[in-house]
């Protein structure tokens, strides 16, 4: 279990979506029924029958008595509306940012990229995010909790504003750009969620300042940006990031 | 045997794709791509419906049943045709003015309107998923 799997059928989206918090419960080690039951805090009955679904998507498998995951982090285009995929994934944490609610780290960048950097970002900068964090999934912990980052990039900059709206219109712009052919490469639209260990969240909000400070040299502040990067990171309220 | 073939091909590995390659991971999801991949022609002089070139898996015709997009595609995506003239047969079904309305105006793309998103963006509002963000600013700015 080593390398990441990449979903391709709605059918096996849709169970991953019903069995959201136990993917990620196996994703970060395999555990018994009993485990997960107690991690999701319900009957053993319940979970067996939530876990019928993701095991038959082979989403994950029984090794043993432990459920296991078939790979070690899950990547997956969005196979819903985009209504229902901005609601799902992206607003709730940027509606936490912009309400100044829980304790998410925010960075909005305004930048001055050419079209192909702005292209490049998601398999380079994102990238490269987005395996620090899996690496830190990784690390062994005592208690975890699900831990949100939501990456937004567009070329239609938003004007200067409060930062909360402004991260707002950021998502509003780069939904709409990527329905755009021409423009659609360059938006960065991008979701991760995971595990992490309470002791380990200091060095995730780290990775993803790191991620930030690669761009630092290209930020602008009185010339007209080309290109601006929303990045937020933090723990979703309860009842959203988890048990979905 | 048939269903461990499907199922791995619908959970690809992509080990040569990603560097990262910790035991433990998370669940990533890239909103930007759109719902189904293949190549889709309209025309406004024709039935307002797509002719599709080729599907590569998970399409659905609009208002049509399964997936995770029923409840979207139910309000919007099966609205009736209108033909406007002669056109290309459609293999996936109709795509309503409404939607074309919609990928006029760049909100929802072909593909999406022919996967039943439109009926998710029709169902929002004229302004598409627009309305909804405005709304969700609207909220904030009451709450404060």
């Amino acid at each position: 279990m080593t390398a990441p799997a990449q979903i391709r059928s709605e059918t096996v989206y849709d169970a991953l979506i019903d069995g959201w918090s136990l993917v990620l419960r196996v994703l970060a080690q395999p555990c018994t029924l009993q485990e997960l039951a107690a991690h999701e805090g319900l009957d053993a009955a319940v979970v067996e029958k939530r876990l019928v679904p993701i095991e038959r998507a082979g989403i994950i498998r029984r090794a043993g008595d432990r459920f296991e995951a078939v790979a070690s982090a899950i990547y997956t285009p969005r196979l819903e509306g985009m209504v229902s995929g901005l609601s799902r994934y992206v607003l709730p944490l940027v509606t936490q940012v912009v309400e100044k609610r829980g304790d998410t780290l925010a960075l909005q960048l305004d930048l001055d990229l050419q079209p192909a950097e702005q292209e490049a970002l998601r398999s380079g900068l994102v990238q490269d995010l987005l395996n620090d964090l899996h690496a830190i999934t990784d690390e062994p912990a005592a208690r975890r909790a699900t831990y949100t980052a939501v990456i937004v990039g567009s070329s239609d900059v938003p004007p200067a504003g409060e930062a909360g709206e402004r991260a707002l219109e950021t998502v509003r712009r780069c939904a709409r750009q990527r329905s755009d052919p021409e423009r659609a490469s360059r938006a960065v639209l991008t979701y991760f969620d995971g595990l992490i260990g309470f002791e380990h969240v200091e060095r995730a909000e780290a990775a993803v300042r790191r991620a930030a400070s690669r761009l630092e040299h290209r930020v602008v502040h009185e010339r007209k940006p080309a290109y601006t990067i929303f990045v937020a990171f933090g723990r979703r309220d309860a009842g959203q990031g988890e048990g979905r | 045997m048939k269903r461990n073939m499907i199922v791995a091909a619908a959970v690809a590995m992509t080990c040569s794709l990603f560097a990262g390659t910790a035991q433990a991971g998370g669940i990533v999801v890239d909103l930007r791509e759109p719902s189904v991949r293949y190549h889709s022609v309209y025309s406004l002089g024709g039935d307002f419906g797509l002719a599709a070139a080729s599907a590569t898996g998970g399409v659905k015709a609009p208002g049509g049943s399964g997936g995770s997009n029923d409840s979207d595609s139910d309000n919007g995506g099966s609205q009736p045709v209108k033909k406007l003239a002669n056109g290309p047969f459609d293999p996936y079904g109709p795509v309503s003015a409404y939607e074309v309305s919609q990928i006029q105006a760049g909100l929802i793309t072909e593909d999406e309107a022919a996967a039943g998103c439109g009926g998710a963006t029709a169902a929002t509002g004229p302004a598409g998923l627009l309305p909804l963000l405005v709304a969700a600013g609207a909220l904030l700015r009451r709450r404060r």
